[in-house]
């Protein structure tokens, strides 16, 4: 029981994490019906940046003791992160505006490559290792005899994951910029005939989905405690599976699909070789992985609009 | 069509200005991890091999040659390797090659080594499968039979624990060694409470394997791969609070584990083939001054010390028998018992026929933060029959050793080059007639 | 005079290694800058059978961008996943190899055989597996569907014992060496002098020789599929899906040819991938292969062959020159100046720029609304290249 809560809690956190990422891709879908390959490195950034920061201030590599530096870091990190998810909409996508789906999504796929490699090419091709901060393990308070430790690492994230989800509803629900999206989501042309500036609404549906991406990808770092270059990959393609699940295009279901992948890939990589036992066939923790990605396949195949979500996904 | 005739020309031209190569100085081709998760690895056997070659420059050389090596990078992916090894064997400068470090690597690159005919020295691979069927590949450490056996035996004899968890790399060196030790765990009535692989460019989040791990209770973990992941796995064990001390393969003695677990590394064992214990024997401590002289007070560990007599002992062959690929094949081939073997820090090597190498293992300890030799180590009660195990015998029988031997008298020097310009001429002959409708 | 195009692809392709041929009997560059922009010494090499390695990895990706082609320049179907194809064809026949290893022995050109059946039945298999469940997504989901089939088979490659999982299968070599040693002897050594034999290698060269004689017969095949009336059936569910329907073009019968046939191509090319590096192992086989292959076909022109070739040639080969180039760099505390994953970058380029400037590649060279109008230009490059391009990718 103990190990369940444990998995549990552990699944939580990384749901939290993928939930915010995958709501950067709903929200960049909904309003141009194109899937951003790229913001799962746009996610890596973040996590560079404030890794960067904090070593420019952490020569002696004993700064983990103090958690503000973290928090300067990942401040810094977000704004400089809301440039670049800026710059990416600029540069790469907003040419391709008028231009078929195929090729926003192959220009996608080229900006998540350019990302990925110009991290490697900047930082390092290797594992860089991105120390959390000593406070991050202190116990709040235990179950079942300390088996399960709530850690203050878990209740840094799960505050932050709701403040950013708070957040998130209040704008699309009670402001304007949030009524301007949410028309553009329904019909873009009806909406700039209304006076809506399309190219503003949608460079603040990047900003703010990068900036969630570079709140989750400083703390998947600070929970690997590493951070690599082709971290992008691995969080933004779950991420996206996630957002599938929910339905694309709809902001609760990618919250919801965010916390259903990271709970199935923490019991995933808990219970599979039990799984494995009982079917006769050996499954090792590699196919963790492969979990998140034949959720989303079955998704697809079986129900393309996902939980929540509206619209046809079938032809034209 | 002027401009491929203008292309061809140019480029005609350009091969007949190459001026051919002159082979001055030996050069040894140095493969290995030296970017990636084994990127110390690299490091420390390119420490150990500069070394050892800046010693025999100064000392003039062999026979008059100065030595020179060559870093070339298979980043740890058997397929990089597999590019590499090709490179290193079709240039005709490299006479032989120190390499592979991985198990996997050395695995993909030993068919090519034998198919052109280079000699290759391992200095890191244990899999017992890396000598085999190949007359081109040798080691000079242990396999891993023997090291399965050695940690089972000393986990059940000298530490007197019963219950072990294994976490292993799911390549062939840590399936490989997990395996052995399985085997012999079971014989020396170990309980292996726990079995869990990973892949190391996956999804490297440890917390699930760990939190079942805990559950099952174990009392020592045995990790069966590399440092990166062992010094992960080390770390979350103490986080999780996990009451097991953790055991490793020599793929994890790395300066770098201990950088990276920091506290965690406390008490950690490792089973090494050397440890740079000074007061051990004089060459030990004097290999340990030159090392700290050149490296800025760095240590050197296992790896720097392998490569540095895997150098040692490929120059012994050289001074002998020349730069020729196949006679040092022969001259390491020939080094069969301890007279003639090379005597160097980590022992002497001398192979068996498969191209096997037999050597002690030593346990360390990190005590204070730095490898130090284990107090309680496992005498002689291992068997060490660990290389009579696995007699295939069956070598490539097919060993042409080098393709140059050719018996044709036919060296038809000019011919060639006209049958090559006449496909040529007939070649553009074709394009130009099916002219384009214009 | 809808064949023309093939004399020049073809012809494309036998100068290069008839230019190695010329090349490679003293090519053997060094360059070694001494204090490379004051950072240490930079060597770099070259010689010609490394130079025959890169021709392998270029022909490789030939053959992968024409069957990827085939799926999305013919049938508007972007298949990001199609390395799960040349994963599937190079391990089935990398299994049937090691199980038979006797076979390949003794008869090895019955065994080639054999493993181009092996690799070509599995993968349409695969092709035909990954058809039926997409028939009725659109393109956005198509991809991304294709994209999760790719991981999910590189996981289940790398996690399952029976296929060796992560360790792979080693020594996977298309001749024997007594083979290779009579084809030496008897074909190799008449081009060959005295100092020349010493540094030839044979296995790149014949490789290479392999591989150019399956990427001319899938380069025929591909023309045939574009001038054929199955060829027009593709082109007709890219172009409108209602429209040919309503002509009576079965859609499922359409994709499903598509799939299966861009599959086989790809089976090809993963056999080639495993007999390149003699190792099938999964980490060959990652995601980025598909993109590469992407790559190469957006460079070159989605929807043409002769684009698929020129990009393949030219991306790849500048990719691994680069990649030598890059690892050649003086190197600071061991690491290299600039890594050698920089090479990526351009990729990642070629796609956002072609995407941006010029969507129809650089081997369709006029302007997509002239081609309305079957302008003739008479001078330079454009008199070749309007040959037979309003038949290709209308």
């Amino acid at each position: 029981m103990s190990t369940f809560l444990d998995h549990l809690l552990n699944g939580l956190l990384l749901g939290g994490i993928f939930a915010l990422i995958a709501v950067g891709y709903s929200l960049v879908y909904g309003i141009i019906k194109l899937i951003n390959f790229a913001h799962g490195e746009v996610a890596m950034f973040g996590a560079f940046f404030a890794f960067f920061i904090f070593s420019m201030f952490d020569v002696d590599g004993d700064l983990k003791d103090h958690p503000w530096i973290y928090v300067l870091a990942m401040v810094v990190s977000i704004f400089v992160t809301m440039g670049l998810g800026w710059l990416l909409e600029f540069l790469a996508y907003r040419p391709l505006r008028k231009a078929s789906r195929l090729s926003a999504l192959i220009t996608a796929i080229g900006a998540s490559l350019l990302l990925q490699y110009l991290a490697a090419v900047i930082w390092s091709p290797s594992v860089v290792s991105f120390e959390a901060p000593e406070v991050f393990y202190y116990e709040l308070f235990s179950v079942m005899d300390g088996d399960v430790l709530f850690e203050v690492k878990h209740l840094v994230v799960f505050m932050l994951v709701s403040f950013c989800l708070t957040l998130l509803w209040w704008v699309v629900e009670k402001t304007r910029m949030g009524k301007a999206m949410r028309a553009c989501s329904q019909d873009a042309d009806a909406a700039a005939l209304m006076g809506i500036n399309i190219n503003r609404v949608v460079a603040f549906t990047f900003i703010f989905g990068s900036a969630m991406a570079a709140l989750s990808g400083v703390l998947y770092g600070l929970h690997l405690e590493q951070v690599r270059y082709n971290m992008g990959i691995q969080i933004g393609i779950v991420a996206f599976a996630a957002a599938v699940l929910g339905g694309i295009g709809s902001i609760p279901g990618a919250v919801l699909g965010g916390f259903v992948i990271g709970f199935t890939q923490a019991m995933a990589s808990g219970y599979l070789s039990d799984l494995g036992d009982f079917i006769g066939h050996p499954l090792n923790s590699g196919y963790t992985e492969a979990v998140a990605f034949m959720i989303m396949i079955l998704c697809l195949i079986v129900k393309p609009n996902g939980l929540l979500g509206k619209g046809d996904a079938d032809r034209a | 069509m002027r401009q491929y005739l203008f292309v061809l020309i140019a480029l005609v031209t350009l091969c007949f200005s190459a001026p051919a190569q002159e082979k001055e100085t030996i050069k040894i081709a140095v493969c290995g991890p030296f970017t990636g998760g084994g990127a110390d690895f690299g490091r420390m056997i390119a420490k150990g091999v500069d070394l050892k070659v800046k010693e025999i420059n100064a000392a003039g050389g062999i026979n008059g040659q100065k030595v020179e090596w060559e870093q070339l990078d298979d980043a740890s992916d058997p397929n990089q390797a597999s590019t590499i090894a090709q490179k290193a064997a079709d240039n005709n400068k490299y006479c032989s090659v120190i390499g592979h470090f991985n198990s996997t690597c050395s695995l993909a690159a030993k068919p090519i080594y034998r198919r052109a005919g280079i000699v290759s020295l391992s200095p890191g691979s244990t899999n017992v499968d890396v000598c085999q069927g190949s007359d081109w590949f040798f080691r000079n450490l242990y396999r891993d039979d023997f090291q399965g056996q050695y940690v089972a035996s000393y986990i059940a004899k000298i530490l007197k624990l019963k219950k072990v968890a294994v976490i292993y790399d799911n390549d062939d060196y840590g399936k490989g060694l997990k395996n052995h030790f399985k085997n012999e765990a079971k014989n020396l009535g170990l309980e292996l409470v726990a079995e869990e692989a990973y892949n190391r460019d996956g999804n490297l989040d440890f917390n699930g394997i760990v939190t079942k791990i805990k559950s099952k209770k174990p009392d020592i973990v045995f990790v069966s791969g590399l440092y990166s992941e062992a010094a992960k796995i080390a770390k979350l064990l103490g986080r999780k609070k996990v009451k097991a001390g953790v055991i490793g393969g020599d793929g994890v003695f790395s300066p770098k584990f201990i950088e990276l677990a920091k506290d965690a590394a406390e008490g950690t064992f490792i089973i090494t083939p050397y440890v740079n214990d000074v007061s051990s024997s004089s060459k030990i401590a004097e290999f340990s001054k030159k090392f700290k002289a050149a490296n800025k007070g760095e240590e050197p560990d296992a790896w720097a010390a392998l490569s540095y007599d895997a150098m040692g002992t490929l120059a012994q062959v050289i001074a002998k028998v020349g730069t020729d690929r196949k006679a040092i094949r022969q001259g390491l081939a020939a080094i069969r018992s301890e007279n003639e073997a090379y005597d160097g820090v980590t022992g002497l090597t001398y192979f068996d026929k498969n191209g096997d190498c037999v050597k002690p293992a030593i346990v360390a300890t990190v005590t204070d933060g730095k490898f130090a030799k284990a107090k309680k180590q496992l005498s002689g009660s291992v068997e060490e029959d660990g290389h009579a195990g696995h007699n295939h015998g069956d070598h490539d029988g097919h060993d042409h050793g080098d393709h140059t031997g050719h018996d044709h008298g036919e060296k038809k020097q000019g011919n060639g080059l006209l049958i090559l310009i006449g496909i040529i001429a007939v070649v553009i002959l074709i394009l130009v007639i099916k002219k384009p409708k214009s | 005079m809808k064949r023309n195009n093939i004399n020049y692809v073809l012809g494309a392709i036998l100068i290069f290694p008839l230019v190695v041929c010329l090349l490679w009997p003293t090519f053997n560059q060094t360059i070694d800058i001494d204090n490379f922009f004051g950072y240490g010494k930079f060597s770099y090499q070259f010689t010609a059978n490394n130079f025959m390695t890169i021709g392998s990895y270029a022909i490789i990706f030939i053959v992968a961008a024409l069957g990827l082609n085939v799926q999305v320049g013919y049938t508007g179907q972007l298949n990001l996943g199609y390395v799960a194809f040349m994963a599937v064809g190079g391990y089935s026949a990398a299994l049937f190899q090691d199980a038979n290893r006797e076979l390949y022995q003794n008869h090895p050109f019955i065994g080639i055989c054999l493993s181009l059946l092996m690799a070509i039945f599995f993968s349409g298999l695969v092709g035909l597996l990954v058809c039926l469940p997409t028939i009725k997504l659109r393109g956005d989901y198509f991809a991304i569907v294709t994209f999760g089939f790719a991981e999910v088979v590189r996981q289940v490659i790398k996690n399952e014992e029976v296929l060796r999982g992560s360790i792979g299968i080693k020594e996977l070599f298309l001749f024997p060496k007594e083979h290779v040693d009579w084809i030496n002897n008897h074909f190799f050594s008449l081009f060959l002098n005295e100092d020349m034999e010493a540094a030839f290698k044979p296995d790149p060269w014949i490789n290479y020789g392999f591989f150019l004689l399956l990427t001319v017969i899938v380069i025929c095949f591909v023309t045939y599929l574009r001038d054929s009336h199955y060829g027009r059936m593709l082109f007709a569910i890219r172009d409108n899906e209602t429209a040919a329907e309503s002509c009576g073009i079965s859609l499922s019968m359409g994709k499903i040819y598509a799939s299966v046939i861009s599959a086989v191509i790809g089976g090809v090319a993963g056999y080639m991938m495993v007999m390149r590096t003699s190792l099938a192992h999964p980490d060959s086989f990652v995601f980025m292969v598909s993109i590469y292959a992407l790559c190469c076909l957006v460079l070159g022109g989605i929807g043409s062959v002769r684009g698929a070739v020129v990009g393949a040639i030219i991306l790849m080969s500048l990719g691994e020159v680069l990649r030598d180039v890059l690892t050649a760099m003086p190197k600071q505390e061991g690491e290299p100046l600039i890594p050698s994953e920089a090479r990526f970058i351009m990729f990642g380029l070629v796609l956002i720029l072609m995407m941006r400037f010029r969507p129809n590649g650089i081997s369709t060279l006029e302007n997509d609304t002239l081609r309305l109008a079957k302008k003739e230009k008479t001078k330079g490059w454009s008199k070749y290249f309007q040959m037979g391009d309003t038949d290709e990718s209308s």
